[in-house]
């Protein structure tokens, strides 16, 4: 395993264009951090979660013993925060048994719900728990949430579940039922998101007026054009009459938060290894949390039936054809090899949490992010039991060193709905929850 | 369409009832009420009124047509039986469409990312990357273009509006901050073979379009690939490394041999850093779009010493030995900015200067808004597709008023231009409803038709020419219409039916995607990727431009080939990295079964997957896609013996077991037939040692031993295929899934192509005649009571 120890070389960000270049001072919306880490008021509480696909090989995931925070070799690297980890055992895929497939693994992940068999029209799954909570916790940041995933979809023609909606599988968050989020997978892309682009500040001002008068003057257009069509499209604009609204309000945080600015260093594009784009999307979340841009995030960090071979691993197949190991023992030690690897470069981003002072603690202290997937075992496309984890205090809220375990087939919305009502959203019942988890 | 036509080559079909006998015999031993196959239940269907159950009985038609039920081993018609009751349960399918026709209720449109780049191409000269601007879109069907999946998101709407403040600013020269933007060469991209666009006598590297906002200076930099030890490959003898601009060096260094003795003490890094450090240079370059290229200089008598040396230079980030790689270019800028210059994009939105100013004097503000009025309203007509209306034009200069009183006339212009940009009149494609009673058939509007032509042909908007036929009310001539047809489809523009058209279809755009294991395919690298889908594109676009029969697609002894591929199918005497026609002396290399590309998306990364290759075939040359596979289904059981085996005896097993066997009998015979192709499409006989067998049954019966007799019998139903191609351009060309009532269409448009020779034009003039491309059923199901 070739897990490099160093951050990321300096040249992938544009500091590398070269030092005699004389880079404008970024238009960022970044508080110091500094400031952050003194202030006294009581630190936010966040929310993560880390999609991995195609399953794990679950003897090396699970302790035998139930019930021990025993580290077998895909989740050794993050032995060092088990004060801090909690493994969670029994919990099972939306639908069980009944559904099996990559799409409603990475559909039913965060939404606790079964992902409806449609190719296009009606496509349904169920709001996700990160924008449940963006909806919550989201509403004081510049960004409500924000989504990332490493791998472009256009190159998977053909490569969905037949009978299922590729939507299903090319994000796993959704802000209603119907309303799939799309995943940024330009590291460059989501640090204009979160941190602005290069430019003055009058510049910057005159921008923002003018992005409002132009969105003013769009909803009013719009609504004229909601007049001239049928009823369906007329709900279509009405989404999109919603999503200007909330630009606007985005618009309003930006402005309030305007008040100091560091000069962050921006990536060039998208890394050519999974090991580079990976760690760069982790280190923006990392900065994300910190500079307090978003409180929530969801990060895919590859697609369910992922096409990505690990060359750096000396692993010859595919991930998506290694999962499907057929029994056989080589293939398995690879499938754990890539888990490995994956939790590695996630005991990285954590490592870096945990040495970012906040408040009476650290940023990790303050987080609660979940890492797992959608499916267990790769071969059968298993629906239990799920590997998952979580890492952080939740503000105190939750203590770690245990291994939770559920009452067996427990669906994972149980998990998510204990969580809900960890940061205070009072559901009672959340998707297909019959219960709730000990957290 | 009327009855008679709809009846095809048998002169009078007998009515569907006649072939209850038939079908309790055949099929209901399976799909009855009671043990419902696949919930199928053929014994209680209405046969004599088969429109009743339109989804039934296609679905039907499409197993007789391809021959593929009843399943392998069961008791089948004969031949006449076959084409009997397909063709009388055709024809009663388009006697009953004829009589109530349903053109379909289209949606709303957005732009999708590949649109919206050849949108603004078109409306503003600003040829962007838009990857970096825009997400990708959700498909469903196989196309990204559907209406139901391109929906909005408040992320997306802000990736539009930063959008629309980029473009604009571009193309109209606004003063931008420096910026940076980097090109990034594979990894796999050999560096010792001379790439097309570069200088002769260069090898490796990489050449971008690169669009510089502003006559300014700019810095161009150069980083190269580095090992696992932070290495810098091949230093130990010189290269010369040189930097141009549309084609004229503006920078060479020489790197490696004597140059490249650290500093004592010296980390590998400092190194490495200092090398990169050398690579850059900064120039002044007019505004606009400009070739930029970084490349080596070929030195001659330079070999490796391997024996055998691979194809690919050495990729590999353990390996030390090899070429330097250049890894990525980076361009920086504006610094010291002149002005705006004179870009294409200027003279393109610029459609009017201020009077006065253009003899040298400022001009007065009547002066000024006159001219804003006419830029405004010539750039929204062409961007919202549309003759522009009153409001239209007054909401605009709202904003070019606005931008005018905080800077210049540009200014102003530039700020409507960012308003167009975000309008949803640009981003969605919106038809007229208002006062069409819902329910009722209507023909689009000529303004509407001439939009549905051109996101068809050009992924693009209309042009001023077909805008101008259409608001003259002249498209619904179908003389006209045709003339258009032909001239948009010899448009260069065009190319974007070869790029998403055929780049989905075919699943070309999983190439970049796919990463053959390196120790399996030592030659393999990424010209040979770029190749093999320059090779499809080429292939595909001249049956478009050459107007050839669709079926040349499969049986064409021509193709395109460039050295490297040549070299990799074993075509003599082609030289340089240009592509050329070559008439192919092999049989199994014809058409679209022995085309690289196509064997490459079919493959695993480490061997052939005779399932992907049956399952690819079924789905896109037959139009009959296999089911998903059932949940639950027992893995594989290991082979419990060291015993080498073939993939095909580990494959039989599939069909061991009868829930698997159902459909692996009909897709992996056609897989199997393609064996002689390995995984990067490399001729074979021979596979893990063993000798191999390309031979199988396929699903009519017909007896195969290899890929030539496959694509023999793929002809031998040509209507098939026809019809496969005519729905997959109809989705394409709607934007919507297909339901039963749009199949008497695809017949209609496939019987006319056969009095044309199946031409392409043929098609394609059949889809944008047909009801569903013309007319539209207005309102939508929530209108009605």
């Amino acid at each position: 395993m070739f897990v490099t120890k160093r951050a990321l070389p300096r040249r992938t960000f544009l500091r590398g264009v070269g030092t005699t270049v004389a880079l404008p001072l970024l238009e960022s919306m970044v508080p110091a951090f500094t400031a952050l880490a003194q202030s006294p008021a009581k630190p936010p509480m966040r929310f993560g979660a880390i999609y991995v696909p195609n399953g794990a090989t679950m003897k090396h995931w699970m302790p035998e013993t139930t019930g021990a925070l025993d580290f077998k070799p895909i989740l050794k690297p993050l032995e060092a925060y088990r004060d801090r980890m909690n493994l969670y055992g029994n919990l099972s895929r939306a639908g069980g048994k009944s559904v099996t497939d990559h799409a409603v693994s990475s559909a039913g992940w965060l939404s606790g719900a079964v992902a409806k068999q449609t190719e296009a029209e009606d496509i349904k799954v169920g709001i996700s728990i990160d924008q449940v909570l963006a909806k919550h916790i989201g509403q004081e940041t510049q960004l409500p949430s924000i989504e990332l995933a490493t791998e472009d979809f256009s190159g998977y023609v053909g490569g969905c579940v037949p009978g299922y909606s590729c939507a299903y599988m090319n994000t796993i968050s959704w802000a209603s039922e119907t309303a799939p989020q799309p995943m940024e997978t330009n590291p460059r892309t989501a640090f204009e998101r979160m941190f602005g682009r290069a430019s003055s500040s009058t510049e910057r001002a005159a921008r923002i007026r003018e992005d409002r008068s132009i969105l003013d003057s769009v909803v009013e257009e719009a609504r004229g054009l909601q007049r001239r069509v049928g009823a369906r499209d007329r709900a279509r604009l009405g989404d999109y009459l919603d999503h200007v609204r909330e630009i606007e309000r985005r618009i309003q945080r930006t402005e309030a938060k305007n008040a100091t600015r560091v000069e962050l260093d921006a990536p060039l594009g998208v890394p050519e290894t999974f090991e580079a784009h990976a760690s760069m999307m982790f280190d923006l979340l990392a900065v994300g949390y910190q500079a307090d841009v978003t409180r929530v995030f969801s990060f895919m960090m590859s697609r369910e039936a992922s096409q990505r071979t690990y060359p750096e691993l000396n692993i010859p197949q595919t991930h998506h054809d290694v999962s499907h190991h057929g029994g056989q023992a080589d293939n398995m030690e690879r499938h754990a090899k890539v888990n490995t690897y994956y939790a590695q470069l996630f005991a990285r981003f954590v490592e870096r949490l945990s040495t970012m002072p906040e408040g009476d603690g650290t940023v990790l202290d303050h987080s609660l992010i979940f890492y797992g997937g959608g499916m267990s075992d790769g071969q059968a496309h298993a629906p239990y039991p799920l590997p998952l984890v979580s890492l952080g205090g939740a503000a105190g809220k939750v203590k770690g060193g245990r291994h939770i375990v559920a009452p067996e087939w427990s669906p994972i919305a149980n998990l998510w709905l204990s969580v809900a009502n960890l940061y205070g959203v009072s559901f009672d019942t959340f998707a297909e929850s019959n219960g709730r988890v000990e957290l | 369409m009327d009855a008679r036509s709809a009846q095809g080559v048998s002169a009078s079909p007998s009515a569907p009832g006649e072939y209850r006998a038939a079908i309790d015999r055949y099929c209901v031993t399976c799909h009855n009420e009671r043990t419902k196959a696949s919930g199928l239940a053929l014994d209680t269907v209405d046969l004599a009124h088969p429109e009743s159950s339109g989804d039934v009985w296609e679905h039907v038609v499409r197993k007789l047509r391809t021959r593929s039920m009843p399943p392998p081993g069961m008791p089948r018609p004969d031949e006449a039986t076959y084409d009997g009751l397909a063709t009388s349960l055709e024809a009663a399918l388009d006697r009953a469409a004829a009589l109530r026709p349903n053109p379909g209720r289209p949606l709303i449109r957005r732009l999708n990312r590949s649109e919206y780049a050849n949108a603004v191409r078109d409306l503003l000269a600003v040829d962007l990357d838009v990857s970096a601007l825009l997400p990708p879109d959700d498909a469903a069907f196989g196309f990204d273009n559907i209406s139901e999946m391109l929906t909005t998101s408040p992320a997306l709407l802000e990736r539009y509006l930063v959008a629309a403040d980029r473009v604009s600013a571009l193309a109209v020269g606004a003063p931008v901050a420096a910026g940076s933007d980097t090109y990034r060469v594979r990894q796999d991209r050999s560096q010792d073979q001379h790439i097309e666009g570069l200088p002769l006598g260069t090898v490796g590297g990489l050449v971008a379009n690169h669009v510089f906002p502003l006559d300014a200076e700019y810095k161009f930099s150069l980083a190269l690939y580095r090992t696992n030890l932070e290495a810098i490959r091949g230093l130990e003898h010189p290269h010369q490394i040189e930097i141009t601009i549309d084609g004229a060096r503006v920078f060479i260094a020489t790197i490696g041999g004597e140059t490249e003795k650290g500093e004592p003490g010296s980390t590998i890094t400092d190194r490495s850093d200092a090398v990169d450090a050398r690579l850059q240079v900064q120039v002044p370059v007019k505004a606009g779009a400009h070739a930029v290229g970084a490349t080596f200089v070929r030195k001659i008598g330079e070999s490796t010493q391997r024996l055998r040396p691979f194809l690919r230079s050495s990729a590999g980030t353990y390996d030390s030995t090899g070429r330097p790689h250049i890894e990525t270019m980076t361009v920086a800028g504006p610094f010291n900015p002149t002005g705006p210059g004179d870009t294409p994009s200027r003279r393109l939105v610029f459609s009017c200067l201020p009077r006065a100013e253009s003899r040298g004097r400022p001009a007065n503000k009547g002066q000024e808004n006159e001219c804003a009025t006419k830029i405004v309203s010539t750039l929204a007509r062409r961007a919202f597709r549309r003759p522009v209306t009153n409001a239209d034009v007054s909401r605009l200069m709202t904003f070019y008023r606005a931008g005018r009183q905080s800077g210049t006339f540009d200014t102003g212009v530039q700020l409507a231009l960012r308003r167009i940009l975000a309008s949803p009149s640009f981003i969605f494609r919106v038809e007229d409803n208002a006062g069409a009673k819902p329910g009722t058939i209507q023909r689009v509007s000529d303004i509407e038709l001439a939009s549905r032509l051109s996101f068809f042909l050009w992924s693009s908007i209309p042009d001023e020419a077909l805008l101008d036929r259409a608001a003259r009310g002249q498209l619904r001539d179908p003389a006209v219409l045709e003339r258009e047809v032909r001239r948009m489809i010899a448009d260069p523009r065009a190319d974007a039916l070869v790029r998403n058209f055929s780049g989905q279809w075919l699943h070309l755009r999983n190439l970049k995607t796919i990463t053959p294991n390196h120790d399996e395919f030592p030659d393999f690298d990424d010209t040979l990727r770029e190749a093999f889908q320059r090779e499809a594109e080429l292939f595909f676009e001249s049956v478009v431009r050459e107007d050839r029969n669709v079926l040349d697609l499969l049986t064409a002894d021509y193709t395109f080939v460039n050295e490297r591929l040549a070299k990799h199918y074993g075509v003599p005497y082609v030289y340089g990295s240009h592509f050329r026609r070559v008439t192919l002396t092999d049989d199994a290399r014809r058409g679209l079964l022995g085309k690289g590309a196509i064997l490459m998306v079919t493959s695993r990364a480490n061997r052939t997957a005779p399932v992907l290759r049956g399952k690819w075939i079924l789905e896109n040359i037959l139009g009959t896609p296999p089911p998903p596979p059932l949940p639950n289904v027992p893995p594989l059981e290991a082979t419990g013996t060291d015993a080498p085996r073939t993939l095909r005896e580990r494959m039989e097993m599939h069909r061991a077991s009868a829930t698997c066997a159902g459909c692996h009998k009909v897709m992996d015979p056609l897989g199997f037939a393609m064996e002689n192709f390995d995984a990067i499409g490399t001729w074979r006989t021979r596979d893990g040692g063993l000798p191999l067998d390309a031979s199988g049954q396929l699903a009519d019966g017909t007896k195969v031993d290899g890929v030539v007799a496959l694509r023999r019998a793929l002809v031998a139903r040509s209507e098939v295929f026809v019809r496969t191609l005519t729905e997959k351009l109809m989705i394409y060309a709607l934007g919507r899934g297909l339901q039963s009532y749009d199949m008497p269409v695809v017949r209609e448009i496939a019987r006319k192509a056969e009095q044309q020779d199946f031409r392409f034009s043929a098609i394609i003039m059949g889809v944008v005649s047909s009801p569903p491309f013309q007319m539209r059923l207005a309102g939508d199901d929530r209108d009605e009571p």
